[in-house]
């Protein structure tokens, strides 16, 4: 009993997930027939409510319910069927473009262009004459058995759709289209011994344009070419034009009649790639011969037959791009639309690459400002709370609160080094130039370059002969005019960073002296030298190296010093070192 | 009575599958989208499970649990293979319609 209800609520629960499924797709396509299937896929959650509830039940009347559900459900789904099926069949159903199978899509086109001549030959020749031919096509074709002729004077095609599915999937379309391609040519040509072959071809156009299958349109093309911009030519030749005609043009799968008809159902047998050229080939050997026979103004002629082709049929042309292989004299204003088509889709792909590009460009800045709108707010939200800390820590430090003893004093004093550090820090950050964009305030001077130099790298000993290098001096007399503050600290920067990144028992060789107009400072180690791609990224802002850091140094001294008309820049062998190199205004004078 | 009213709602119920199938087939020579024998499957199995949870009734007049059971298992089965196959079109249609 147990099993059962869990049985029952297992098949309840996925009944109930098939069921949302079918619903969402109904609320996805919204398709009448999907109401008929919910509605039949309703009942079996419902069967399941109703066994669990029949679980309780002792009554034996109660199993009548089952087979009544059971039959409700499979008459909704014999509707919905149904609904299906004509919604397919119809051309007009919601379906038929969607889910019906090409190679049927492709039949129905047939039929219907077939129907249509058929119902213009009956009243002129009588129903028996084109059931003769019938006959004929079924002979040549067995793909075509089993069509015939109803009451209603419309052809039926039902048993070709059973006669395709005995062919292979990849030959049906072909083998389709080159049978009823000769159906369709022998009804023409019965059409053609009573009525004018322009008034056929117009009456073709008409019915082709009505085709909305892609793959139908596709192959339909070559024939529809033929007989409709040709075709109606060469049925004005006389037997000898014609005679010269079907000399010039041998092409195999095409075939001129005496009376000027095309056959272009062998054609079929050929892959499509292979119809085309032959279609072009075509064009080309009948040209010299038209001219020859109507002047050169056939060619309008031709030009004037094209542009008459149904939009659908043009739309392929067009796709295909195949105009442009046709001879001189047809279509040429097309050829040339076709050509700056062309050129209008390269020059959209460089605009598009072009656009990405500056959107790319564009996203980039966005960013950089926004990350240094972020480090100024930081940098000056910390320092007005530090500078509270540093007060207070300053008034504990000189005992202004009371008395302190010996270890709190050496605590407080670390403490306050390191308020200096991160004030410094906030400082540093302050003067990249993507940070502040403000120009920096410079208090100029004169200064002797070489003076200031010495401080420096007295003051920075200490850190080289802790990995024993040696900081060798070169140092001419050479005048320098720049806030003297802010030059020592874009050369400590860099010094410090020669100090930072060279080896233990390193060399670091500083030059300075006179350059033109200019004082030219040259920082070298022999550390382990810089990658030439990451030349250009050591001056941005957080850009760090192995060494780690903030990553500021370097992006200060650069905006320093382009603060000062100076330049800046770096030349690294790996493995044997890196040059800095500083160009500085000279002091007028003296 | 009784028995006979249900073996004809029975037999009524097992004529509309085939009427159903026929139209079912139609259906699948025309239609690209080709998940026909999944559906076919899993309503066969269902219908399989139908007639097992049907017999006793037919024949003794009252239900016998292991039949049940076994009746439940195969339409657990076959409702099992026909969410496979509504997913499999749920996912085909999003391609031709797209």
């Amino acid at each position: 009993m147990n099993i059962a209800i869990t049985l029952s609520l297992l098949n309840l629960v996925i009944s109930i997930i098939i069921f949302s499924m079918i619903s969402k797709i109904y609320l996805l396509y919204g398709r009448g027939y999907l109401v008929w299937f919910l509605f039949g896929m309703a009942f079996i959650p419902i069967i399941f409510i109703y066994s669990i509830f029949e679980f309780f039940v002792s009554s034996s009347y109660i199993i009548i319910a089952y087979p009544l559900f059971v039959i409700i459900m499979e008459i909704a789904i014999i509707v919905a069927e149904r609904n299906l099926l004509l919604s397919i069949r119809e051309r007009e159903g919601e379906e038929y473009k969607i889910l019906l199978r090409e190679d049927i899509a492709m039949l129905r086109t047939f039929e219907r262009i077939a129907n249509y001549l058929i119902r213009r030959i009956s009243t002129l020749i009588g129903i028996k004459n084109i059931e003769k031919t019938i006959e004929e096509c079924i002979d040549k074709y067995a793909i075509l058995s089993g069509i015939y002729i109803n009451g209603n004077e419309k052809i039926i095609t039902t048993a070709v759709e059973k006669n395709i599915d005995e062919i292979s999937q990849d030959e049906r379309i072909k083998t389709l289209i080159e049978a009823f391609s000769f159906f369709i040519d022998a009804l023409i040509d019965l059409y053609a011994a009573f009525v004018p072959y322009t008034k056929i071809a117009e009456d073709m156009r008409k019915e082709i344009a009505k085709i909305d299958n892609k793959i139908t349109i596709k192959w339909i093309m070559p024939f529809v070419i033929l007989k409709t911009v040709i075709e109606p030519i060469l049925r004005r030749c006389k037997i000898d034009e014609l005679t010269e005609i079907r000399i010039s043009v041998v092409i195999e799968g095409i075939n001129i009649n005496k009376k000027g008809g095309i056959d272009i159902h062998e054609i079929y047998k050929y892959e499509y790639k292979e119809i085309i050229e032959k279609l072009i080939k075509f064009f080309h050997r009948c040209r010299y011969p038209l001219i020859r026979i109507f002047g050169e103004e056939i060619n309008k002629e031709i030009t004037t037959n094209f542009r008459l082709l149904p939009d659908n049929i043009k739309e392929e042309i067009y796709k295909l791009g195949f105009i442009r292989d046709l001879p001189r004299g047809i279509l040429e204003e097309e050829k040339l639309t076709l050509m700056s088509r062309d050129r209008i889709i390269e020059e959209l792909a460089e605009r598009k690459r072009k656009l990405e590009e500056a959107y790319k460009r564009l996203s980039e800045a966005k960013l950089d400002r926004m990350k240094s709108n972020f480090i100024n707010i930081i940098a000056h939200e910390l320092r007005t709370p530090l500078t509270v800390i540093k007060t207070y820590a300053d008034l504990l430090r000189y005992e202004k609160l009371g008395k302190l003893n010996k270890m709190q004093k050496d605590k407080l004093n670390k403490m306050i080094k390191n308020i200096e550090k991160l004030n410094e820090l906030i400082n540093d950050m302050l003067q990249i130039p993507s940070i502040d964009s403000k120009e920096l305030e410079l208090r100029r001077e004169n200064f002797y370059i070489k003076d200031l130099i010495k401080d420096i790298v007295d003051e920075l000993k200490e850190m080289a002969k802790e990995k024993k290098q040696k900081i060798k001096l070169s140092l001419n007399e050479s005048m320098t005019n720049g806030d003297i503050k802010l030059i020592e600290k874009a050369l400590k920067n860099v010094i410090t960073n020669a100090i930072k990144y060279t080896y233990e028992g390193g060399k670091i060789e500083i030059k300075a002296g006179k350059e033109g107009a200019f004082t030219h400072v040259v920082i070298k180690d022999n550390g382990k030298g810089i990658d030439k791609n990451e030349l250009d990224k050591i001056f941005e802002p957080f850009y760090t190296g192995e060494e780690g850091g903030v990553g500021l140094g370097l992006a200060i001294a650069k905006n320093i010093i382009e603060s000062h008309g100076g330049r800046i820049w770096a030349e690294s062998d790996i493995g044997k070192g890196t040059t800095f190199h500083i160009l500085l205004k000279e002091a007028r004078e003296k | 009575m009784l028995r006979f009213v249900i073996l004809l709602l029975f037999i009524a119920s097992l004529i509309l599958p085939i009427v159903s199938s026929y139209y079912f087939n139609r259906l699948m020579k025309l239609i690209k989208v080709r998940r026909g024998n999944i559906l076919i499957t899993g309503a066969i199995m269902m219908l399989i499970g139908y007639i097992f949870f049907m017999l006793p009734w037919i024949f003794i007049d009252e239900s016998v649990t292991e039949i049940r059971l076994l009746s439940y298992i195969i339409v657990l089965s076959g409702l099992l293979t026909l969410l496979y196959g509504i997913l499999k079109i749920y996912l085909d249609w999003r391609e031709v319609i797209k």
